[in-house]
């Protein structure tokens, strides 16, 4: 069965939200964040010239 | 013309084994997602709330697309055992896909992040634009970074079909190529901010590698090999002959040609260093078996690059790199080889018709065409032919323009046993579609139909 562009754009969607909601379901729960409110996402304080 | 006086003794069957290098390719590539998504999953721990929800879809989103981009590099390399095994027309359907992909990715990843900056949507005190110019400006990675993803973004939205179809090829392959520029502009934040990328140093060395070896091969196969080859070869047009109307042969003369080996159904990627021709490359079959010093192709008019080649003097310097593609004798797994061409996609046909071993009535051509005047290299096909006791069959459409029937029907009582065949098929997009469905109708299982596909 060959499925036209938008099924395949819907499949692909629901796929990658279904995988990333099982990762971040699953992964083991722990004291570190990434948002923002948290003071996570980019590393806050975090440059180029400290990287690297 | 050389042709074949005995035939040769036919394959026996079964007997061609190899591991399918597609599958195999595939393969890696979905492990190496996996790989991505495990190296986020080991680092740093579990998000919750809605900010690390956020943050850690943006994340993931992220990752794979840093790995496909450089997975897209490498699709485009050239890499010999791709191009020759898989397809250069099958890898380019991946690369597009892998494409599409990306940029929903990336745009995932944009969108997710700037959510998550802005408070998960509760506000943090400043306009969702102060948002987006406090993350764009956070460093230069993301000055860069942000660049490079609105020139992936362009490129993405020029190649939409629809779009595409507007636009000159030349164009579109030269917009296509600022990709690189902004694939490597989007890495240095992935190493630099990229927590998870560049947290630690076996993270960080995996994923330098991972886009050192896309940039080597790259370099290898797109810079070096073509450079090296040319050198050697010195390619220069012998002559330009007419096949049919609006249809031409170009003769290239050069040294050592056999050293290059190309298969019958290969192509090689031209280059005339004349004018409205030197800025663009285009994929053309040889389309008459090779000699020590000489390379012949036939090309259509087809578009401004086809066109030119009709006013190329003899003497003019040739570019080319090669050979490639995959619909070669090698695919071959029965005795009894049915060719279907389709306008000037006879030209890897021929090549075929002429040397593929086959028993006396074991091969056969059918050339469809829309008129019979458009039924190029027919004498020459004639001949060889006559000389291997082949079957060449024609189909032209009617004058009144409806199109000649290549239905299951058609194919059934123009080679009534088709399903012990191998077929080959090359042609323009629809007529090659249509034909494959009609195969498959009539019984030809789709591993053994062997298609090349030349549309962009």
């Amino acid at each position: 069965m060959r499925l036209s562009s938008f099924q395949r754009i819907a499949l692909t969607t629901v796929a990658t939200v279904a995988v990333f909601a099982l990762l971040l379901l699953f992964k083991p729960a722990g004291a570190e964040r990434g948002g923002p409110a948290d003071g996570g996402g980019f590393p806050q304080g975090v440059t180029n010239a400290g990287t690297r | 013309m050389a042709s074949v006086q005995a035939p040769s003794p036919p394959i026996p069957r079964g007997t061609v084994h190899r591991p399918d290098v597609a599958v195999v390719t595939l393969t890696l590539l979905w492990a190496g997602a996996v790989a991505v998504l495990a190296l986020w999953w080991f680092q740093g721990q579990g998000e919750s709330g809605l900010d690390g929800w956020l943050n850690g879809a943006a994340t993931m989103a992220g990752m794979l697309a840093g790995y496909l981009c450089a997975v897209l590099v490498a699709l485009m390399a050239r890499v010999p055992i791709l191009e020759n095994q898989v397809g250069s027309d099958r890898v380019a359907r991946w690369h597009a896909m892998v494409g599409r992909y990306t940029i929903f990715l990336v745009i995932t990843h944009v969108v997710l992040f700037i959510w998550a900056d802005s408070g998960g949507g509760r506000g943090g005190g400043g306009t969702l634009w102060d948002d987006i110019v406090g993350m764009v400006t956070r460093s230069t990675d993301m000055v860069y970074a942000t660049i490079g993803t609105v020139a992936m973004l362009a490129v993405g939205f020029v190649s939409v079909r629809a779009l595409r179809r507007r636009i000159r090829y030349e164009t579109w392959y030269y917009l296509h190529l600022t990709t690189y520029a902004a694939i490597y502009l989007a890495f240095l934040h992935q190493v630099s901010m990229g927590h998870t990328v560049g947290g630690t140093i076996g993270a960080r060395t995996a994923w330098y590698s991972l886009y050192l070896g896309a940039t080597v091969l790259v370099l290898w196969y797109r810079v070096w090999i073509p450079v090296r080859t040319n050198l050697r070869h010195r390619l220069r047009v012998e002559a330009v002959t007419v096949e049919a109307p609006g249809v031409w042969s170009v003769f290239v003369r050069g040294q050592h040609l056999d050293e290059l080996a190309p298969m019958p159904g290969q192509f090689f990627r031209w280059r005339f260093l004349a004018p409205h021709l030197r800025w663009a490359s285009s994929p053309y079959s040889l389309s008459g078996a090779p000699a020590s010093n000489m390379l012949r192709i036939t090309v259509k008019d087809a578009g401004t690059h086809s066109a030119a080649i009709a006013t190329l003097r003899p003497g003019t310097r040739v570019w080319a790199e090669g050979p490639y593609g995959a619909m070669t004798a090698d695919r071959r797994r029965r005795n009894k080889v049915l060719l279907i061409a389709g306008g000037i996609g006879v030209t890897p046909l021929r090549t075929l018709f002429e040397t593929l071993p086959a028993s006396p009535g074991d091969l056969t051509l059918l050339y469809r065409a829309r008129r019979a005047e458009d039924l190029a290299l027919w004498r020459e096909l004639s001949a060889i032919a006559e000389s291997r006791d082949a079957r060449l069959l024609s189909t032209v459409d009617a004058e009144d323009g409806t199109l000649a029937p290549l239905t299951a029907d058609v194919l059934r009582a123009t080679v009534p046993d088709i399903q012990q065949h191998d077929v080959y098929l090359c042609g323009p997009p629809a007529m090659a579609d249509a034909a494959r469905e009609a195969l498959r109708a009539a019984g030809v299982p789709g591993r053994h139909i062997h298609q090349e596909s030349y549309s962009w």
